[in-house]
């Protein structure tokens, strides 16, 4: 019987691993089924020994190990001890005498695990014990081939019982888990490790190299004590959520600090032990197999924490004993870059885990071959910069400058004079490497000859992309100001003199294109640093109160230098540097190369100049004058009277730069506008001054400003997107300032409405002024964005009402051409937030008219409109057919103004709201009905961005108060209902708003007054969502189910509405016994079935007879432990839908669920 | 763009320029250029550079305003593209005569006869439609010389 059913199997796997040319679809098919069928077989195990025995198939034993275990599973208690254990026996010694591929070995020595597991609840842990003993025997002696199997087995077992939340298909309640873990912590993992240990030191003396099989071997007892030095202890008093994520930190990459309990302090404080530790790594870090987990080891180590720690001369004992032998191990070895990795990774978790003055208190060599490394991997990291190849140096540098971070910071650890000269070493060489020869080595080290040593195809900002790394370069540099501060004035003096000035007076060498981006090159890179060596903050945006770092202000006072020749230094009133503050004289440098920029854009040298270089000193200009211009003593304990005096609110010095920074706004957006990474900077710059100092700005005030607003006016060939962030900054400012300065501003807007005017009245519709009309529509657009909020019909507001005005106008005229409507209807939805925000009732309904009479042109042009471009020629074609482009924006207007139009007062506003949705809806509708079902499955969801935005807004109807969306809100529900079908839950993100629309509504309580039909098509979507393999899809229906079971419970279980709900039960109850419910999920479809009973209270127990009667058709003999199950289930709960019999029914629950998903599934 | 008052247009309608020529970093994604010769509407802008320290080009997508195809192109940033001059206009349609011509009817009630039914799923759309007696509205595309129906819609406007 046997011989044949293999003979059918070994036919059925040879079909099944064929390659498709060969078999027909059926008879895959047939062969799945053979194979579905086989894994349900009761009681397998006699059969499966004679597979293992006599079949040759590996994908036959394969299904007859796994059939072992999902057969242990189902039908343990079914099973004596003796049964389990001659299995357990058997499987052993089959693995320990044939050798078979690796795939069935793992699931052979997971099965055993798995018993020993189960095993372990009922007999306190004694079999797994013994077996330890028995598999410690074999390990330590020959044949290697079963010391390996021994190993890989103790490494199976602890993967069982390290994991308790996840472990879900074991058959056992969490807590079982949970409690499993902790025994096997407290009895077997010391003693697993101290084993290990003791083979390893003894592999180690015996003196042979780490080869062939004796160094797989060697692999996987390190990898044991590996995986217990990251085991996740974790405490039994978190709750299992939190046990949950720290189990997920467990299994990703980055291991969690070692937390050891007391009892292994004996073990763990031991000297020798870490001695050992980094002995082993020297004897297997020829071996990349073996080096990686015996790195781990040494990082694990370097993280010790707990109670086991807990005395802090424990903590400084075993840090110098770890730190001596990590030294002595350095001083032995030349780390590869694998090993620079780790050593970076030690060095963070020795800072990470123990106090700033013990590690103050290492010898010497611990900061040395901290520094030592660090500028290793500076020049390792920038050649590997130039390969495009591996980043392991990259990330070990990030690693060091973490750790430095750290040091600098910590005002308790290493003194600022044992610093600076490690910091000045780290400086100087990454200085070095981003600078050309002769002051540097760029380009010197770059491999294969290549002369391409400046990186071109960079996609990221690059002054963003250095953030992190020139963050602490700069923090270093500060360390030790005087140097560095030198150090970067020279090198920047050094390049600005030799060839701008070439430039400034005209005598630029034409053939030196490449000697030119080398000086590119290197005052880019110069005045990034410098930025960082000024600010603490490198976006310029943070808005602190005292930004000017301690150390320079500190720096600054030492120096003493003189007030009135540094002033005039900074002015460039004078060259002569005696006794000038470092620190302007350094700001004043850069201002000087600002202007020799200005002077050479100004002169016709656009072409040559480099707009990235443009775009640094905007940067660096913007990171200077957020923390040194506009100062305010207040915010300093201590400050230098040259910088006070240099930058003080109102001072002269300030007035100044603020002008010489407009002046080169005005000039960089005159001459390089068309390089978009040059003027994002510069009008970032802009915006800071205009922005950052709202009570004390000068910008407005100066005539470089009035220049700019006046050239931007007269008209000029700016791109549309730099237009609209030059009028977001005025009209910002507008609101700011008063008088002369906000007339000048004003005239700046009733400029672009007599723009707009004559634009509008022009006869022919052509597209120079289709163009020109969507710019100004955009520059309203920013005008809209940049007013603070909309507080009285001021000058600057009535403008903005009399474009937005127009709105409807120019969408009649030009229906026919997205690239006018778009930029329309974005007016209307960015100027939706501020006007309804609007405290003045007048301009809030006059937006809401503009809004509908706008709706109403769009509608009549666009309703049921049918266009030609095929729909299958590209994605954007479908774009561009349907206008989905246009209709978003629509969409997205009204959804924003929502949530204010639905809060307003006004019950006649909130009215003419519904109203107007209620014609979105049917416009809508008219012409995208049925849309899902019509697109191909592969679009994009963004397709459906209209969709969302049309469910954002029903949300937001619900929310009128007393009911007064109702009406609209039943009508988009009726737009949306159609569109969940099976299909959309392959869109996940629609589908998760979509659910969560039901249960909003729910909350809302409107779905209980929707009519009956509307009703039954949400209980169907439900019904569609319960199937979703999402978790927070299935959640959230299930959410939606227990509050629409308390609305019903208050109508009676006989109403129409309850009825229909109460059609859900079976359909879930099925879902959750067949587990095609999400794990996530569980919880909440436990309390769905609970709210569902309290409704009609005889429901669970007619369920339980429907299932029970099916089942007895299959499995007579599991028919009492079902009925038990149930009975349990229901076993001292009342359906009164109070809370303690809610909690009750859930512990139930889960207990129900583990008994009854042994036996009941075969997944 | 330059100022506006001062500047004659040329409408593209006879013998006249059918482009006109803007810089390039001007450009908006959704308006009009050409590509290849052919009239595109800008489906996306991206600009890259020549080198980090050199000047930028903008890399243009356009989808043929006729017939859908996709173009490409790039062209520094500063330089001049020429931009077709595009119009759509309304027209209802009055008949269709046997050989496929369409009678239309402009707003200043000016009859044309020279545009044939569109071909594939919207000619056939526009026949049945009108064949069941609705009142259909066209929008003919123009440029550079060519003209053909886009898209058709029931006329709901009562007055136009």
């Amino acid at each position: 019987m046997s011989d044949s059913a293999i003979q059918t199997l070994e036919a059925a796997a040879q079909i099944l691993m064929a390659p498709p040319n060969l078999v027909t679809p059926e008879q895959r098919h047939q062969a799945e089924s053979v194979f579905l069928e086989f894994r349900t077989t009761k009681n397998p195990y006699q059969l499966c020994r004679e597979i293992l025995e006599k079949s040759t198939s590996e994908y036959v034993l394969f299904e007859a190990a796994g059939l072992i275990k999902a057969g242990l599973i189902r039908e343990w208690s079914l099973l004596s001890k003796e049964d389990t254990s001659s299995i357990r026996e058997y499987l052993l010694n089959y693995l320990l005498r044939k050798e078979n591929p690796p795939f069935v070995k793992e699931r052979l020595l997971q099965t055993i695990a798995v018993i020993i597991k189960r095993g372990s609840v009922d007999d306190g842990g004694r079999e797994r014990k013994a077996l330890l003993a028995e598999l410690e025997k074999i390990i330590i002696s020959p044949p290697i081939s079963q010391q390996k199997l021994a190993c890989s087995l103790i490494l199976a077992i602890m993967q069982e019982f390290a994991i308790t939340v996840k472990t879900a298909d074991v058959g056992l309640i969490w807590e079982v888990h949970f409690r499993l873990k902790k025994s096997f912590e407290t009895l077997n993992l010391k003693r697993i490790f101290r084993f290990a240990i003791g083979v390893l030191e003894q592999i180690i003396r015996s003196g042979h190299p780490p080869e062939g099989e004796q160094a797989m071997l060697t692999k996987q007892l390190i990898t044991i004590i590996e995986t217990i030095l990251c085991w996740s202890h974790v405490s039994p008093l978190l709750s299992k959520r939190l046990i949950g994520a720290f189990e997920a930190i467990y299994e990703s990459e980055t291991a969690p600090a070692l937390r050891l309990s007391m009892n292994w302090r004996d073990t763990i404080m031991k000297p020798e032990l870490i001695a050992l530790f980094f002995e082993l790594h020297i004897y297997v870090r020829s071996n990349p197999e073996l080096a990686n987990p015996s790195l781990t080891c040494l990082v694990q180590l370097a993280s010790l924490s707990g109670v086991v720690v807990s005395a802090s001369n424990l903590k400084q004992q075993y840090l110098e004993n770890y730190v001596n032998n990590f030294l002595r191990m350095l001083s032995f070895i030349q780390p590869n870059h694998r090993e620079m990795l780790g050593i970076s990774e030690i060095y963070r978790r020795l800072i990470q885990f123990f106090t700033p003055t013990l590690i103050a208190g290492t010898p010497p060599a611990f900061l040395q071959y901290l520094t030592t490394y660090t500028c290793h991997c500076i020049r390792g990291s920038i050649i590997e910069e130039g390969l495009n190849e591996d980043t392991v140096l990259r990330e070990a540098l990030n690693k060091f400058l973490h750790t430095w971070s750290s040091l600098v910071h910590d005002v308790d650890g290493y003194t600022t004079e044992t610093l600076q000269n490690p910091c000045i070493e780290v400086f100087n060489t990454y200085l070095q490497c981003r600078l050309a020869p002769p002051d540097g080595t760029r380009g010197l080290e770059a491999k294969d000859g290549c002369d391409e040593d400046i990186k071109d195809d960079i996609e990221e900002d690059e002054r963003q992309l250095h953030n992190e790394v020139l963050m602490t370069i700069g923090a270093m540099a500060r360390k030790a100001p005087a140097h560095c501060c030198h150090l970067l004035f020279t090198l920047l003096q050094d390049r600005s003199k030799s060839q701008l000035q070439l430039m400034h007076t005209g005598k630029l060498p034409v053939s030196s294109a490449d000697q030119l981006s080398m000086l590119f090159e290197d005052l880019h890179w110069i005045l990034m640093i410098i930025g960082h060596f000024l600010s603490t903050d490198g976006s310029g945006e943070a808005r602190s109160e005292a930004n000017v770092p301690s150390e320079l202000m500190q720096y600054s006072i030492r120096e003493n230098a003189n007030i009135d020749a540094s002033l005039r230094y900074l002015v460039g009133e004078t060259t002569t540097q005696d006794n000038i503050d470092p620190i302007l004289k350094l700001i004043g440098l850069i201002i000087r190369i600002n202007e020799w920029e200005c002077a050479a854009l100004e002169a016709g040298f656009g072409g040559v100049l480099s707009p990235e270089l443009s775009a640094t000193v905007s940067w660096l200009l913007k990171v200077w004058a957020n923390s040194y211009l506009m100062l305010d003593p207040a915010d300093y304990t201590e400050m230098s009277t040259v910088l006070e005096c240099a930058f003080r609110q109102e001072s002269e010095g300030a007035v100044w730069a603020v002008r010489r920074l407009a002046k080169r706004a005005g000039i960089v957006l005159k001459h390089l506008s068309a390089q978009p990474v040059a003027a994002k900077h510069v009008v970032q710059l802009l915006a800071h001054l205009a922005y950052a100092y709202p009570n004390r700005n000068q910008l407005a005030n100066c005539e470089e400003f009035v220049a700019l607003v006046a050239w931007e006016v007269s008209g000029n060939n700016l791109p549309g997107d730099l237009r609209k962030e030059l009028h977001k900054v005025f009209a910002r400012l507008a609101s700011y300032t008063e008088g002369e300065a906000k007339n000048c501003l004003v005239a700046s807007t009733a400029a672009l409405q007599q723009k707009l005017l004559a634009l509008l009245s022009v006869q022919e519709d052509t597209e120079p002024v289709r163009t020109a009309l969507a710019d100004i529509l955009d520059c309203y657009c920013g005008i809209s964005e940049g007013m603070l909020e909309i507080a009285a019909m001021d000058e600057q507001v009535t403008m903005l009402y009399n474009a937005l005005d127009k709105v409807p106008a120019i969408i009649f005229k030009y229906h026919n051409y997205p690239g006018v409507v778009l930029p329309a209807l974005n007016l209307l939805a960015k100027s939706a937030k501020n006007a309804m925000h609007c405290q003045n009732q007048d301009t809030v309904n006059k937006f809401v008219d503009i809004c509908q009479t706008t709706f109403e042109v769009y509608a009549r042009w666009n309703s049921g409109k049918i266009s030609s471009i095929p729909q299958d020629v590209e994605e954007e074609a479908y774009d561009y057919h349907n206008y989905p482009g246009v209709v978003l924006p629509a969409l997205n207007l009204l959804a924003k103004s929502a949530k204010n139009a639905m809060h307003c007062q006004n019950q006649d506003t909130v009215n003419k709201f519904v109203d107007i949705c209620q014609t979105t809806f049917e416009v809508y509708a008219r012409w995208n009905s049925g849309k899902i079902s019509s697109i191909p499955q592969d679009v994009e969801e963004e397709a459906y961005d209209d969709i969302i935005a049309l469910m954002e807004l029903v949300r937001w109807l619900s929310c009128g108060a007393g009911g007064s969306g109702r009406g609209g809100c039943a009508r988009g529900l009726r737009l949306l209902l159609p569109l969940v079908t099976p299909a959309l839950l392959a869109l996940p993100t629609l589908a998760h708003s979509a659910f969560r629309l039901l249960r909003d509504l729910e909350q809302a309580d409107e779905l209980t007054n929707l009519p009956i039909q509307d009703f039954n098509m949400v209980i169907a979507a439900l019904r569609i969502g319960l199937t979703a393999v999402s978790s927070d899809v299935s959640t959230l229906c299930c959410e939606t189910i227990v509050g629409l079971s308390n609305r019903a419970q208050t109508m009676g279980e006989d109403n129409r509405y309850s009825v229909a709900l109460l059609s859900l039960a079976q359909l879930l109850l099925m879902l959750i016994l067949k587990m095609e419910i999400p794990p996530d999920s569980i919880p909440a479809a436990g309390a769905a079935i609970y709210s569902l009973t309290c409704v009609r209270p005889s429901l669970l127990e007619g369920l339980a007879r429907q299932v029970i009667e099916a089942f007895a058709a299959n499995d007579p003999a599991n028919v009492p432990r079902l009925e038990d199950a149930f009975r349990l289930l229901t076993n001292g709960v009342l359906f009164d839908g109070y809370r303690p019999h809610k909690i009750r029914f859930q512990d139930n629950f889960d207990k129900f669920l583990s008994s009854v998903h042994g036996f009941l599934i075969v997944k | 763009m330059g100022d506006i008052e001062d500047t004659h247009f040329e409408t593209g309608d006879s013998g006249a320029s059918a482009t006109f020529p803007m810089q390039c970093s001007a450009l908006r994604k959704n308006g009009f250029v050409m590509l290849k010769g052919r009239p595109c509407k800008i489906v996306e802008m991206s600009t890259s550079k020549t080198g980090k320290h050199g000047h930028a080009k903008v890399h243009l997508v356009g989808i043929d305003i006729f017939n859908g195809k996709k173009y490409e192109d790039i062209c520094p940033s500063t330089h001049n593209m020429d931009v077709p001059h595009v119009k759509r206009e309304d027209y209802q349609l009055t008949d269709i005569s046997d050989d496929g011509y369409l009678t239309l009817m402009a707003d200043n009630g000016d009859l044309r006869e020279d545009l044939k039914i569109p071909d594939g799923d919207l000619g056939t759309q526009l026949r049945s439609d009108f064949d069941s007696g609705k009142e259909l509205l066209c929008t003919v595309l123009k440029s550079c010389g060519e003209e053909c129906v886009i898209a058709v819609k029931a006329n709901t406007a009562l007055d136009k």
